[in-house]
């Protein structure tokens, strides 16, 4: 019967007892060597490397997030450097512009003043040419006329006075 | 439902060689399904390693209850093995109850009282072992036995020895029973023929269900109430620690 085993000190038990622990301390010496360790190691590693790799992910993401913003700002500096540019563009070509027109302005007077002074000298130096012409003629004339050869000096003088005269009386026209 | 063991001295000792035979190939089975879950371990699991690593996760559970934190970590190997083992020894008795010539010859290990109470016998005396090693013989002493109050010390001693009985007839009293009601139910279904099969073969198959449930269940306390009767040899620093630790939260 069963309950005689469990009298202690039972023939029966203590070599049963005896093989149960033995056999249970070989199994747990053997899961410990094949199984236990490699596996523990294992989860613990996994464990190790998913912390890391959510400590990674989220510095990723910081950096990611750092560098767009860093884009952002550099995106911001090229636009406001870009219409600064335009506007000085603008600036500079409504200067340059303004500055072509003065120019302009200032060499058409040029050249207007400048043909007015020719003009100006055309007209003396046929004033002067017309003089000399009528002097002469006018001494052949009053050669022809009194018949006496006035003296060159007096001549002039009387022309001259008489061209002024002309003179004036042309420009008052 | 007594059937006689085949039994040989050996070295001035008897041993009951179908125990011996049942004990030995459960640890066989445990070992080699353990050992075939564990070649190949990868840092992703899959399959086999994944079942492993859950049975394991399940045990660390039941361990890291009763005995938190850091100081857990020693006996969860302890309870992986305690737990692996009653659980395939639960289950070798339930396809086959093999009785030749009224010499049984295959059951399940845990249905000897034997084999539960040298189990019991070894967790108790670890928890002692564990209660002195942690605290030393005095505090261990004063712990288990005098405090909180000293009169309590006759049903403290008392105590110990009533842990170790109900820790392994709790054990061989339910998978004694699953295997009796087997064998009764398969002579019900062999009394009269192959008519009575269609009453016994449905009721084997629901009480083998049973039995399954009946012995996973008793593999989970067995374990269970192994870590409860180690923690408290050895817990009371950790009462403390968790006293403080509730006081500061």
């Amino acid at each position: 019967m069963m309950f005689n085993q469990l009298v202690i000190g039972s023939a029966t038990s203590a070599g049963n007892t005896l093989v149960v622990l033995v056999s249970f301390l070989i199994l747990l010496l053997l899961l410990k060597k094949f199984a236990w360790k490699p596996v523990t190691e294992m989860m613990e590693k996994r464990s190790e490397t998913i912390a890391n790799d959510l400590d990674g992910a989220k510095q990723a993401q910081k950096k990611a997030n750092e560098l767009v913003a860093e884009q952002q700002n550099k995106l911001a500096a090229l636009q406001q450097e870009s219409a600064k540019l335009i506007e000085q563009a603008q600036v500079n070509a409504t200067r340059m512009e303004k500055e072509m027109i003065e120019e302009a302005k200032d060499s058409i007077a040029q050249m207007k003043k400048q043909a007015k002074m020719d003009i100006a000298f055309e007209r003396q130096q046929a004033l002067d040419d017309i003089k000399n012409e009528v002097s002469v003629l006018s001494l052949k004339i009053a050669e022809k006329l009194i018949g006496k050869e006035l003296d060159t000096a007096t001549h002039a003088k009387l022309v001259d006075e008489f061209i002024e005269r002309l003179a004036d009386s042309n420009e008052t026209k | 439902m007594e059937h006689e063991t085949l039994t040989r001295e050996f070295m001035g000792l008897t041993f009951d060689l179908t125990t011996v035979l049942v004990t030995v190939a459960s640890c066989i089975i445990v070992f080699l399904v353990v050992f075939i879950c564990t070649r190949n371990l990868q840092l992703k699991p899959t399959g086999k390693q994944n079942f492993i690593e859950w049975v394991i996760d399940f045990v660390n559970n039941i361990v890291s209850t009763s005995i938190p934190g850091k100081r857990g970590d020693r006996f969860k190997l302890l309870g992986f093995t305690l737990f692996l083992f009653v659980f395939v020894s639960n289950m070798v008795g339930l396809p086959l109850v093999l009785v030749i010539d009224d010499i049984q010859w295959w059951k399940s290990p845990t249905a000897d009282p034997i084999v539960t109470l040298s189990l019991a016998m070894m967790v108790i005396l670890m928890s002692h072992f564990f209660g002195v090693q942690e605290q030393g013989f005095k505090n261990y002493f004063l712990n288990s036995y005098i405090r909180p109050v000293p009169f309590l010390l006759p049903i403290k001693l008392f105590e110990e020895f009533t842990n170790t009985l109900t820790l392994a007839l709790r054990l061989y009293g339910n998978i004694f029973a699953g295997e009796i009601l087997i064998g009764l139910i398969a002579s019900l279904a062999n009394s009269f023929g192959a008519v009575t099969w269609l009453v016994g073969v449905p009721l084997q198959i629901a009480w083998q269900g049973f039995s399954v449930f009946i012995g996973s269940i008793q593999a989970f306390v067995f374990t269970t109430l192994s870590m409860v009767y180690i923690s408290h040899k050895i817990g009371h620093e950790e009462t403390v620690e968790h006293k403080e630790y509730v006081e500061a939260s």
